[in-house]
């Protein structure tokens, strides 16, 4: 057991870095390592390669992920924040956080806490966790298109919280598809 | 026409996009300057700091590993978990990450082996029974470090000296979760003494066994 619980403390903070800002909630990343944990301590005997353990792990975790985004008690915890299909529910000024991004004062962290549930998790996963859009579609039971729909719409959504660019900027990227 | 956000992302991680909308944005200031804020965005994401797990959690994690597979745990030493405990112990190994106690510092159970002459592994692992506690909590901490200092592979192994290892160390990880979850089982002082004990007799014949393995690479 010692064994597992020194690889724990090398994995601890990757897996827990990952479920909290994919999930933005404190209880859930705690499940969520602890879940990992067991699931490693029981079937780390069917790995055999060490340089795939990391992965594997990380693999693991992503799932634990899905799974709490998945969950009733999920979308119940945040309402009108839920576009598993895609669909556009969180809007510009939908709650008083937009008059903050106006402000400017928002950073990489607050901006991503504010992102559609979906698009946060695969933000994560593509542009810092580096799998690919067809990986994130497989893990997700979607399409690769899917993957980078939700990209799009979270980098959209990124840039207005962010509100880095200039005016001129501002009116081209609003347009959306074409601008 | 500009090119839009998807198509941005395509240009940013140089995926194929169509040429026209390659050509458009190689000669646009503005979408050239829309992927480098894009890019920009990447890599703020990419700085935010670690975030710890919280402390405890870990005894969660041994604890609930004892209590989900329990019919198979405390009942015989499962060909499953031996298995998994030996494989963690060698990525272990990988990370060379030991815990070690402050007073064992200077102590020459913790110098290489190849500078720790034999006379030192004989007495650590003859020098009587140590009755208190601490004491034995010190002589189990000294053969750990003794056998972290032991040469990670040898050149052979027979599959004896292998099976006896792992049994060994399979033993150990037992008594090491029993430890770990003294407060959650209710062990006694007395019950947990035994096992400190147990977990010394056991480091003993292993660092026993590594010792000889290292003396004679077809042991």
């Amino acid at each position: 057991m010692k064994a597992h619980e020194v690889l724990y403390r090398a994995y601890g903070t990757p897996v827990y870095t990952l479920a909290l800002r994919m999930l933005q909630n404190q209880a859930q990343a705690d499940d969520v390592l602890q879940e990992t944990s067991l699931e490693v301590i029981r079937k780390i005997d069917t790995i055999r390669d060490e340089r795939a353990f990391a992965g594997w792990v990380k693999r693991i975790a992503v799932n634990k992920c899905l799974a709490h985004l998945r969950s009733a008690w999920h979308r119940l915890a945040a309402p009108g924040m839920t576009d598993e299909a895609g669909g556009a529910s969180w809007r510009s000024g939908d709650d008083g956080h937009q008059a903050h991004a106006v402000d400017g004062e928002f950073d990489a962290e607050r901006a991503l806490a504010l992102l559609p549930p979906m698009a946060r998790a695969v933000v994560w996963l593509y542009d810092v966790e580096g799998y690919t859009h067809q990986e994130i579609g497989t893990l997700m039971g979607k399409t690769t298109s899917f993957s980078k729909s939700q990209l799009s719409r979270a980098h959209q959504r990124l840039r207005e919280l962010l509100g880095s660019m200039d005016q001129g900027d501002e009116e081209c990227m609003q347009t959306q598809s074409n601008c | 026409m500009h090119a839009n956000t998807e198509q941005l992302l395509s240009l940013r991680d140089s995926q194929a996009v169509e040429p026209a909308v390659a050509e458009h944005a190689e000669s646009c200031e503005q979408c050239r300057r829309e992927i480098r804020r894009l890019d920009s965005v990447r890599s703020s994401l990419r700085q935010l700091p670690p975030v710890a797990p919280p402390r405890g959690l870990w005894q969660a994690v041994a604890v609930g590993s004892l209590q989900k597979p329990a019919g198979q745990f405390w009942h015989g030493h499962t060909a499953q978990w031996g298995t998994g405990l030996a494989i963690a112990a060698s990525f272990v190994l990988g990370l060379a990450i030991l815990l070690r106690g402050g007073d064992d510092r200077g102590d020459p159970a913790e110098a290489p082996l190849e500078t720790t002459p034999p006379a030192t592994v004989s007495q650590m692992v003859e020098s009587g029974n140590a009755a208190s506690l601490p004491a034995l909590q010190a002589r189990s901490r000294r053969l750990e470090a003794l056998r972290a200092a032991m040469p990670r592979e040898p050149e052979v192994q027979r599959a004896r000296t292998a099976m006896t290892i792992a049994e060994l160390e399979d033993r150990i990880a037992l008594v090491d979760v029993r430890l770990h979850a003294a407060d959650e089982l209710g062990l006694t002082e007395a019950q947990k003494h035994a096992l400190w004990k147990e977990r010394v007799n056991l480091m003993q014949s292993l660092v026993q066994v590594e010792y000889a393995r290292r003396q004679s690479p077809r042991y």
